[in-house]
């Protein structure tokens, strides 16, 4: 067994991009992903590409505007996990020695695609009664500030931190700062929720490239460890499911820190699912990377920020990077990278060595969700 | 094997007529004309679910019994939905409901949002709930806040 590595990786712009397609789109990151790890493409042995609405053969459309044909090319739908789920594909052919060097990526072009709420598959009898993936949230929302006491201008604090982020990112969709004020009289989505604690549809491409140790030995100064990728389908949802505390994200974090040899203590970074303000709330605590139900207490002591404790979502999150569903697993990973080469400008965090990144998305009927996501990062 | 989706005893899974449609597959008629949902009880361990499945979702035994899901709920949360798919007329109020009978299900409740919060008594009921483009009854079911749950 070999151990993957990531030595290269692109991501475009995030934001409305109504002139280019997702196969323009997907072109741009595989070419930058392709040159920043100093590997000819014509090397790449196999491909994984995660979209949820990029349509039929998806990857091997953006593969061929590259050159990219004849290889084993997969295309990766897992709801918002998508992207990562690619990128755990990726890993998981390299850890079995099967092939050498793999390119992930994960493109979407959502605002052609969408105008309003996303909801689960549309035949689901739960999205039939009007659900949609704001409400499930929002009840989430509901529940969490009842367990645990807190307010929506505490809660309203995870999107001014996370547009803060995206302020310092140049790929990020919102470029300027919003103050508690603007999030709580943002247009209502599903209360508690406004149009400011919720993801914005977005397009956008993201790509890395995972090598075996045999390949990585060449490219030491840039390399960094893809210590784990783990995946778990959703829970059932019964009488006794909590909506304040995900049972998902823990089992799914628990499983990786096993594999990667580290605990939740050992993270100096993370890019967490942030679909939904409350959304990071639940990922962070749920991967015990901050006590349950306290976490809104670290974020106004600014533990959370870039400079703080433990910095979550530098990038922006989701919030305020954008959220191009099956491109989001794949950029949080982009974002770790170069958070451990220390090459993330004015969002640097200082003595990055450990990043986690987590997605989670989708839900079925009686299932809290479709995917689970969680990658290691060492430098 | 079965051939279509499977309902108590003296139940059907069809409309009764082709003037009205079930909003998704989880609604059954009962030998009197009623309505309910349908959800399952394994055999095995004894727990209910929503919707029935093949096989149990908690112990995985084939063949839960088909059961009609009635009565008494307590709002575990909620929501108001202010931006809906299309096709959805907003705002309206959207909860998770755990039944008596152990299962927790998501409908709509009708209801002003002033009127409902977390552990509201609400009472599921499956009836008409508008037309389809072609003039048809549509039956659905949601949540109607019950006496005692009344602020």
């Amino acid at each position: 067994m070999s151990e993957a590595y990531i030595t290269g990786v692109g991501m475009t712009p995030f934001g409305k991009h109504p002139n280019t397609t997702s196969t323009e789109l997907g072109a741009m990151a595989v070419i930058e992903a392709m040159r920043d790890s100093g590997i000819d493409p014509r090397q790449v042995d196999a491909a994984y590409c995660g979209s949820v609405y990029g349509g039929i053969s998806v990857g091997q459309r953006v593969l061929a505007q590259v050159g990219m044909t004849g290889l084993p090319i997969t295309n990766v739908e897992n709801a918002c996990s998508s992207g990562a789920v690619a990128l755990r594909e990726a890993f998981l052919a390299v850890r079995a020695g099967e092939h050498d060097i793999v390119l992930a990526l994960g493109v979407e072009h959502l605002t052609s695609k969408f105008d309003g709420a996303i909801t689960p598959d549309e035949t689901d009898p739960e999205t039939v009664v009007g659900l949609t993936m704001s409400g499930i949230y929002a009840m989430r929302a509901q529940r969490y500030m009842h367990d645990y006491g807190v307010d929506h201008a505490q809660l309203a604090l995870v999107s001014v931190k996370n547009k803060q982020n995206a302020a310092k990112n140049p790929l990020a969709y919102f470029k300027k700062p919003v103050t508690v004020e603007q999030v709580l009289s943002s247009r209502a989505i599903a209360d508690p929720l406004t149009l400011l604690e919720c993801s914005p549809a977005t397009d956008g491409a993201a790509a890395v490239v995972v090598v075996s140790a045999r390949v990585a030995a060449q490219f030491r100064d840039r390399r960094v460890t893809l210590a784990a990728s783990t995946l778990r389908s959703g829970e059932l949802e019964t009488t006794d499911s909590q909506m304040s505390f995900e049972t998902l994200t823990e089992l799914t974090a628990s499983q990786a820190y096993e594999r990667a040899g580290i605990g939740p203590e050992d993270v100096s970074v993370a890019e967490v699912h942030d679909c939904f303000s409350i959304a990071e709330v639940l990922r962070v605590e749920g991967a015990g990377l901050f006590p349950r139900g306290e976490y809104l207490h670290a974020v106004a002591r600014g533990d959370a920020h870039i400079g703080g404790r433990l910095p979550i979502n530098p990038s922006g999150g989701l919030l305020g990077k954008g959220h191009p569903l099956g491109a989001t697993g794949i950029a949080q990973v982009v974002e770790l990278v170069r958070q451990l080469r220390g090459a993330a400008g004015k969002r640097q965090v200082d003595g990055a060595r450990v990043g986690l990144a987590h997605c989670r998305g989708g839900k079925t009927v009686g299932v809290d969700a479709a995917a689970c996501t969680v990658q290691i990062l060492v430098k | 094997m079965h051939d279509g989706p499977v309902a108590p005893q003296g139940w059907s899974r069809s409309p009764r007529g082709t003037s009205e449609v079930f909003v998704s597959n989880v609604i059954g008629v009962g030998p009197d004309g009623e309505y309910a949902l349908i959800g399952g009880q394994c055999a095995h361990c004894g727990r209910a679910m929503f919707p029935l499945r093949d096989m149990c979702m908690h112990c995985q035994a084939p063949d839960p019994d088909p059961m009609a899901l009635d009565g008494d709920g307590v709002v575990y949360s909620y929501t108001v939905i202010r931006q809906a798919a299309p096709g959805f007329s907003v705002p309206y109020v959207l909860a998770s409901v755990d039944l008596a009978a152990g299962v927790r299900i998501i409908g709509q409740v009708k209801a002003q949002p002033a009127d409902v919060t977390i552990g509201t008594a609400v009472q599921l009921k499956v009836e008409p709930i508008g037309e389809d483009s072609r003039g048809r009854r549509v039956i659905g079911y949601r949540f109607h806040v019950s006496e005692e749950g009344r602020a």
